[in-house]
C-alpha cells in the first residue's frame, strides 16, 4: 500500500487533528490560569486556522495540485477514501460551515471546558468529512459514530442547563438504538454481497438481485438508522428536545452539517439498489417516511412557541422534502437532493446564528414572542433573519425557492408519464406543495413577531462582534445569490456527481 | 462639414435646455444658454458660408437610419442647402441677439433660469425643424416648437390672460398641425418615403418630375401641408392666436412672433414648394396670403396696444410672404422672410424696451414724447419702422418690391391688394410712431432709457434692418430657386408712392390732434374689435362645442345611470356570494375549519413528544415494525 498517497489524501484531516490537539494542549497548559474569554478566543483562533488550512488543502486536492491517483486510492483503501472533485467539494463545504459555527460558539461560552468544546466541534466536522467521502460500509458507520458521539457530548456541554443533560441523555440512548439498527442493516447487506465496498456498484447490485426480500429487510433497518440521523419521522422524537436544550451553535451544527452528511450517506447507501427491482419495496418505504415527516414536521411546528423547537420541526419537514428527491432515484434527483440539502443547511445555519446572537443577549431560551420589535432594535439582523426564514419557506427569489423547485422538478422528471395517480411522484409533489402552504403559516408567525408586532421594551445596544456579523452577512448573501443565480452551482453538482 | 457638426446646431441648445432645467441661478442659466446659442450660431454661419461661399450643386444630406417600418427604413437626418443655410444662420443670429436682450428684460424675474431653459428648448426645436431632412423629424421639431411656445407665451402664468393665450396658441396651431400630420402620412402612403432629399429618390426631388406624385395627390398633400403652415404662420382664418400671444414676455414675442416660429409656416411652404408646384396649388397660397395681409393690416389700424399692433403687422407681413411664395417662388418669399425677421425682431425688442422704460405700460394712448427720454430706442425703432413701411432703400423696400413685382407679373388683383395692404402698413406705423414718440408723456412716472444689454442688440438689428436688403438681394436671388420678376416702372412707382403716401396720409390724419384724448378717427369699431373674429368663433365653434358637450353630458348621465344600476345589481349578487358562499362556507367552514383541524393535528402529533425516553424508544420499535409490516404487505 502506498502510504505516501494516503498521507496526501488525509492531509487536510491531519491538519485539523493537529489543530485540535494544539488547542487542547495550549488550553490546558499555557492558558490554564487565563480568563474564560481569553481561552475561548485562543481556542477559536487555533481551531479556525486549522479548519481554514484544511479547506485550502481540500481546494488544492480538488484542483489536482497534490500528487494523487484517486481511483487507485479508492481500490487500495477498499472504498474508504472515495476522493473526487464532488466529494472533496462537499467536504470542503462542511469544513467551511464548521468554520462558520466556531465564532458563534466562541461568543457565548456556556461551559468552562473551552478546548473540549472546540475539539468536539472539530471532531464532528472531521466525522462528517469522512461520512461524505467514505464508500465503505464499516468506514461510513465509524464516521457516523464519530459525528454522533461528538454531538452527544456537545449537547451536554451546556453546563448551567439541566435540560441540556436530559436532552443529551435522550439523544445518546436514541442514537445508540438507531446505530444498532443501522449496524444490523449493514450486516445484512454484507451478508448478502460479501463485501463492504459499495464503490463497486455493479457486482453489488448483481449480488442483491438474488434475494429481494432480504434486501428489503436490510434497507428497512438502514433507513431506521439513518432516519434518526437526518431526523425523519417517526424516528424524529429526539430532535425537538435536543435542538431546544443543546447550546445553540451545537443545534445549528446538528441541523446543518449533520443533515448534509446524513443525506449524502443515505444517497450513497441507496446507490446499489437504484437500478434494482428491489426498490419496488424501498420506494414505498421512503414514500411513507416522506409523507410522515412532512406531516409531523409541518403540523408539529404550528403549535411551537419556542423558536429553536420550531426549527426542529421545520428540520423534520425538510427531511421529508429531501426524501422526495431521494425517491426519484435518478441523477437529477440526487443533484436536487444535494442542492436542497446545501441550501437548507445554509439558511438554517443562518437562522440559528441569528437566534444564537439574540439568545445570548436575552440570557435565556428565545421564544418567538421575544422577537417582537426586533426590527426596530436590530434592522440588519432582522433583514438577515427575513432572508433566511423566507428561504426556508421557499419564497422566490431566495435559494430555498430554487431548491424546492428543482427538487419537485427532479421528482416529476423521474417518471413524467403516468396512467394512474399513484404512479410516479406527482401525488407526493402535490402533498409537499400543500404542506409548503401550511409551513408558510409558522414561518410567517416568526416574521410577524419580528416586523409587525408591537415591540417590547428591550433595546440593549451592544455589538455582536465582527466574526458573527461576517458569518451572518456571508450566509445571507449566499442565500440571496443562490436564489437569483443558481445555475453555476446546480451545473457544478450535476457535473461531479460521481459517487 | 460632417453630420456631427450639422447635428450639433440643434443639439447644442437642446443640451443647454437640459442643463438649465436643473439650474436655479438665473445668471448662470443665461450664460449657459447664450454660450450654447453662440456655438450654434458660429456653426450655422459656417454651414451658411459653405452653401453660399462657393457653388454647391444640390443639397448635401447627412442621414442616420432611425427605425424600420414595414420594410421602409426611416432615416433621421439633416440637409444642408442654401435654403436651410440661410434660415439656420438667420435663426441663430437673431436668436442670439434676443437671448442677450432677455438678460436685461427678465432681470429680477424669479424664474429666469426656467425662462432660458424654455428659450433654449424652443431654439433647439426651431433649428431641428429648419435642418430636418425628413418630414417626420420636421414634424417632431415643429411640435417641440409648439410646446416651447406654449410654455413661453404662458410664462407669466400668474396672469390669467397669459395662461389663456398660451392655451389658445397651442390649440389653434394644433388644428393646423392635424392637417400637416395627415399630409405627411398621405405623402408617406403614396410614396413610401418621408425623406426630403435622398439622392434622387426623395420626396422633393421626384415630386417635381411627377414620378412619386400624381397631380391630385400632390394637390391634396400640398394643401394639407399648407394647413399646417396657416396655423403656425397665423394666416386667415387661424390667425386669432397670434395677437393674444403678446401676453408673453416681449423677447418671446420677438423670438417667436417675428423671426422664427411664425416664419416656420412660410419656411415649410418654401421647403416643400416642389409639391405645391406639382399640385398647382400656389394660387391658393397667394390668395390666402393676400387676404390675410389686407385684413390684418386693417385690424392693426384700430389697435391701441403697442404689441398688438406689431402682432397684426406680423400677420399682415406673413401674408405678404405667402404672396411672394405664391407668385414668385422661394427666393421672393424667403427674401422678405429674412428682412422681416430682422426688422420685426427690432420692432418687438424696441417695443420691449419702450414697455420696460414706461413701467410695463403697453397702451400707446398712455405713452408719448418718448423721443426725448429714450433717444436710442426711438432711433432704432424708427429704423425698424422705415424698413417695415418699405421706405426706399431700406431692407423692407427691396423685399416688398420683389413681391409686388412678382404679383404684377402673375395676377393683377393680388398686386392691388398687396399694394393697398402696404399703404395701410405705412398708415398704422405712422399713427403708432406719432402716438409714442411725439407730444408729451401722458402717464405717471417719467420713462427711462433701457440698459446697454437691451439697446446694443437694438442697434445691431437696426443696422441689419436698414442695410440687409441691398446687401443680400443679389445673393438670395443667385442661390435660391425662383427668378426675380422684371421691374417695370409702374411697380417701383407704386411701391414708393404707397410707402411715402401712407406716411403722409398718417401724418395728415393725426396732425394737430390731441393724441390719447380725442377720439381716434381710424379706430372705428370693426377694427377695434378685430372684425369680431374671436366673437365669431365663440358664437359658432364654441357654441357648437358646448351643444355637443351638453348632448354628451346627457348621454353620459344615461350611461352613468345604467352603470349604477348594474353595479347595484352586482353588489347585491356579490354580497349574497360573499356572505353566504365566501364567509359562511369557505371562510368559516372550510378555511377556519381546516386551520383548526390542522392545529389539532399538530397537537396530536406533538402529543408523542411527551419527554419520556421509554416512550421515544418504544416508538422506534413500533415504527420499524409497522414499516416492516407495510413492506411485507406490499411485496
Amino acid at each position: 500500500m502506498d502510504y505516501q498517497a494516503i498521507f496526501y489524501a488525509l492531509l487536510p484531516d491531519l491538519i485539523v487533528v493537529v489543530a485540535l490537539f494544539i488547542a487542547l494542549g495550549i488550553d490546558y497548559g499555557y492558558l490554564r490560569k487565563s480568563s474564560l474569554a481569553n481561552r475561548s478566543v485562543r481556542a477559536l483562533q487555533i481551531s479556525s486556522v486549522g479548519l481554514f488550512v484544511g479547506m485550502v488543502l481540500l481546494v488544492l486536492q480538488m484542483k489536482g495540485s497534490l500528487p494523487m491517483d484517486y481511483a487507485q486510492l479508492l481500490a487500495a483503501t477498499h472504498g474508504q477514501l472515495a476522493l473526487s472533485p464532488g466529494t472533496l467539494a462537499l467536504k470542503c463545504l462542511l469544513f467551511s460551515m464548521g468554520l462558520a459555527v466556531l465564532p458563534l460558539a466562541a461568543r457565548h461560552m456556556v461551559t468552562r471546558h473551552v478546548s473540549e468544546y472546540f475539539a468536539l466541534l472539530l471532531l464532528a466536522t472531521l466525522g462528517m468529512g469522512f461520512m461524505v467521502t467514505s464508500r465503505n460500509l464499516l468506514g461510513a458507520f465509524v464516521a457516523l459514530e464519530l459525528v454522533s458521539l461528538s454531538l452527544y457530548a456537545l449537547t451536554v456541554l451546556h453546563q448551567t442547563s439541566r435540560t441540556s443533560a436530559e436532552a443529551a441523555l435522550k439523544y445518546l440512548t436514541y442514537g445508540g438504538v438507531s446505530s444498532a439498527f443501522l449496524l444490523f442493516g449493514i450486516s445484512y447487506l454484507f451478508g448478502l454481497t460479501g463485501t463492504l465496498d459499495i464503490s463497486k456498484t455493479i457486482p453489488m447490485s448483481e449480488a442483491l438481485t438474488g434475494a429481494p426480500m432480504l434486501v428489503s429487510v436490510a434497507y428497512l433497518f438502514i433507513l431506521v438508522g439513518l432516519g434518526f440521523k437526518v431526523a425523519v419521522a417517526p424516528f424524529h422524537l429526539w430532535s425537538p428536545d435536543v435542538y431546544q436544550s443543546a447550546p445553540t451553535p451545537v443545534a445549528a451544527w446538528i441541523a446543518s452539517g449533520s443533515k448534509i452528511a446524513g443525506v449524502v450517506l443515505l444517497l450513497v447507501l441507496l446507490i446499489p439498489v437504484s437500478t434494482l427491482s428491489a426498490n419496488t419495496t424501498i420506494i414505498p418505504m421512503l414514500a411513507v417516511l416522506a409523507v410522515l415527516s412532512m406531516a409531523v414536521g409541518n403540523l408539529g411546528a404550528l403549535r411551537q412557541t419556542n423558536l429553536k423547537r420550531l426549527l426542529a420541526y421545520s428540520a423534520i419537514a425538510n427531511a421529508g422534502y429531501l426524501l422526495v428527491a431521494v425517491l426519484a432515484f435518478s441523477e437529477e434527483g440526487r443533484a436536487a437532493a444535494i442542492y436542497y440539502a446545501v441550501v437548507y443547511a445554509i439558511a438554517t445555519l443562518g437562522t440559528f446564528a441569528v437566534v444564537s446572537v439574540f439568545g445570548d443577549r436575552l440570557g435565556r431560551e428565545a421564544q418567538i414572542d421575544d422577537f417582537r420589535g426586533f426590527w426596530k432594535n436590530r434592522p440588519g439582523l432582522s433583514m438577515a433573519l427575513l432572508i433566511f426564514i423566507l428561504s426556508l419557506a421557499g419564497i422566490p427569489p431566495l435559494a430555498g425557492f430554487v431548491g424546492k423547485f428543482y427538487l419537485f422538478y427532479a421528482a416529476i422528471q423521474s417518471q413524467p408519464q403516468i396512467s394512474y395517480w399513484s404512479e410516479g411522484l406527482y401525488w407526493l409533489v402535490a402533498l409537499a406543495l400543500v404542506f409548503s402552504v401550511v409551513a408558510l403559516y409558522y414561518y410567517m408567525k416568526v416574521l410577524k413577531a419580528v416586523f409587525v408586532s408591537e415591540d417590547i421594551a428591550e433595546s440593549r445596544e451592544d455589538s455582536i462582534g465582527w466574526p458573527s456579523s461576517v458569518v451572518i452577512l456571508i450566509l445571507s448573501l449566499i442565500t440571496l445569490v443562490l436564489g437569483v443565480w443558481p445555475g453555476p452551482l446546480i451545473e457544478y453538482i450535476r457535473g461531479c456527481l460521481i459517487f | 462639414m460632417s453630420t456631427a457638426t450639422l447635428a450639433l446646431i440643434p443639439l447644442l441648445p437642446l443640451l443647454a435646455a437640459l442643463i438649465t432645467s436643473c439650474m436655479k441661478c438665473g445668471r448662470r442659466a443665461a450664460a449657459t444658454a447664450i454660450a450654447a446659442m453662440g456655438g450654434s450660431c458660429v456653426l450655422a454661419l459656417w454651414a451658411f458660408g459653405q452653401t453660399w461661399g462657393h457653388a454647391v450643386d444640390g443639397p448635401k444630406t447627412f442621414d442616420i437610419p432611425w427605425l424600420t417600418v414595414g420594410g421602409t427604413i426611416i432615416d433621421f437626418g439633416f440637409v444642408l442647402d442654401p435654403l436651410t443655410g440661410v434660415m439656420a444662420a438667420m435663426v441663430t443670429f437673431v436668436g442670439l441677439l434676443i437671448f442677450i436682450f432677455s438678460i436685461g428684460y427678465m432681470k429680477g424675474d424669479k424664474r429666469m433660469a426656467r425662462f432660458f431653459c424654455y428659450l433654449s428648448l424652443f431654439a433647439s426645436g426651431m433649428l431641428g425643424l429648419v435642418l430636418a431632412n425628413n418630414l417626420l423629424l420636421l414634424f417632431m421639431c415643429w411640435e417641440i416648437v409648439g410646446v416651447a411656445s406654449y410654455l413661453l407665451i404662458s410664462f407669466w402664468n400668474h396672469k390669467p390672460e397669459a395662461a389663456a393665450a398660451g392655451k389658445k396658441a397651442f390649440i389653434v396651431t394644433r388644428i393646423g398641425d392635424i392637417g400637416f400630420l395627415i399630409g405627411i402620412l398621405l405623402a408617406f402612403k403614396s410614396t413610401g418615403t418621408m425623406t426630403l432629399y435622398d439622392g434622387g429618390n426623395g420626396l422633393l426631388e421626384s415630386g417635381t418630375g411627377s414620378i412619386l406624385f400624381n397631380y391630385e395627390i400632390a394637390a391634396i398633400v400640398s394643401l394639407l401641408l399648407f394647413l399646417g403652415a396657416i396655423g403656425k404662420s397665423g394666416q386667415l382664418p387661424l390667425h386669432v392666436w397670434l395677437p393674444d400671444a403678446m401676453e408673453g414676455p416681449t423677447p418671446v414675442s420677438a423670438l417667436i412672433h417675428a423671426a422664427t416660429m411664425v416664419a416656420a409656416g412660410v419656411f415649410l411652404v418654401a421647403r416643400t414648394i416642389p409639391i405645391f408646384e406639382a399640385g398647382d396649388t400656389l394660387t391658393v397660397v397667394a390668395w390666402t396670403g393676400a387676404i390675410t395681409a389686407l385684413v390684418a393690416a386693417l385690424i392693426a389700424l384700430g389697435q391701441y396696444d403697442i404689441k398688438r399692433i406689431l402682432a397684426y403687422s406680423t400677420v399682415s407681413q406673413l401674408g405678404l410672404m405667402m404672396v411672394g411664395l405664391g407668385v414668385g417662388g422661394v427666393a421672393i418669399g424667403m427674401f422678405h422672410l429674412l428682412t422681416h425677421a430682422f426688422f420685426k425682431a427690432l420692432l418687438f425688442l424696441g417695443a420691449g424696451s419702450i414697455i420696460h422704460g414706461c413701467h410695463e405700460e403697453q397702451d400707446i394712448r398712455k405713452m408719448g414724447g418718448l423721443w426725448k427720454s429714450m433717444r436710442l430706442t426711438s432711433i432704432a425703432y424708427l429704423c425698424g419702422t422705415a424698413a417695415l413701411v418699405a421706405f426706399p432703400f431700406t431692407s423692407g423696400f427691396f423685399s416688398k418690391d420683389e413681391i409686388l413685382a412678382g404679383a404684377w407679373a402673375t395676377s393683377k388683383p393680388i398686386f392691388w391688394i398687396a399694394a393697398f395692404a402696404s399703404l395701410l402698413t405705412a398708415v398704422y406705423m405712422t399713427r403708432q410712431c406719432l402716438y409714442v414718440f411725439t407730444g408729451s408723456y401722458r402717464a405717471g412716472h417719467a420713462p427711462h432709457e433701457s440698459p446697454k444689454v437691451m439697446t446694443v442688440p437694438l442697434v445691431i438689428l437696426a443696422v441689419f434692418a436698414l442695410g440687409l436688403g441691398a446687401l443680400a438681394r443679389g445673393i438670395v436671388f443667385d442661390k435660391l430657386p425662383g427668378e426675380a420678376a422684371k421691374h417695370e416702372a409702374i411697380i417701383i412707382a407704386v411701391s414708393v408712392i404707397v410707402a411715402l403716401g401712407g406716411i403722409v396720409l398718417g401724418w395728415v390724419i393725426y396732425r394737430g390732434r390731441k393724441l390719447g384724448v380725442d377720439a381716434d378717427p381710424l379706430a372705428i369699431k370693426p377694427l377695434r374689435e378685430k372684425f369680431w373674429f374671436d366673437e365669431y368663433y365663440a358664437n359658432t365653434v364654441e357654441q357648437l362645442w358646448s351643444l355637443i358637450s351638453i348632448i354628451w353630458e346627457q348621454l353620459n348621465e344615461l350611461l352613468l345611470f345604467a352603470r349604477d344600476t348594474f353595479v347595484e345589481f352586482a353588489r347585491v349578487l356579490s354580497s349574497a356570494f360573499a356572505i353566504g358562499g365566501d364567509r359562511r362556507l369557505i371562510d368559516m367552514m372550510a378555511f377556519d375549519g381546516l386551520c383548526n383541524w390542522l392545529r389539532s393535528m399538530g397537537y396530536a402529533v406533538t402529543r408523542l413528544q411527551n419527554g419520556f425516553l421509554p416512550g421515544y424508544l418504544r416508538l422506534i420499535a413500533i415504527g420499524t415494525a409497522i414499516l416492516g409490516l407495510f413492506v411485507f404487505w406490499i411485496s
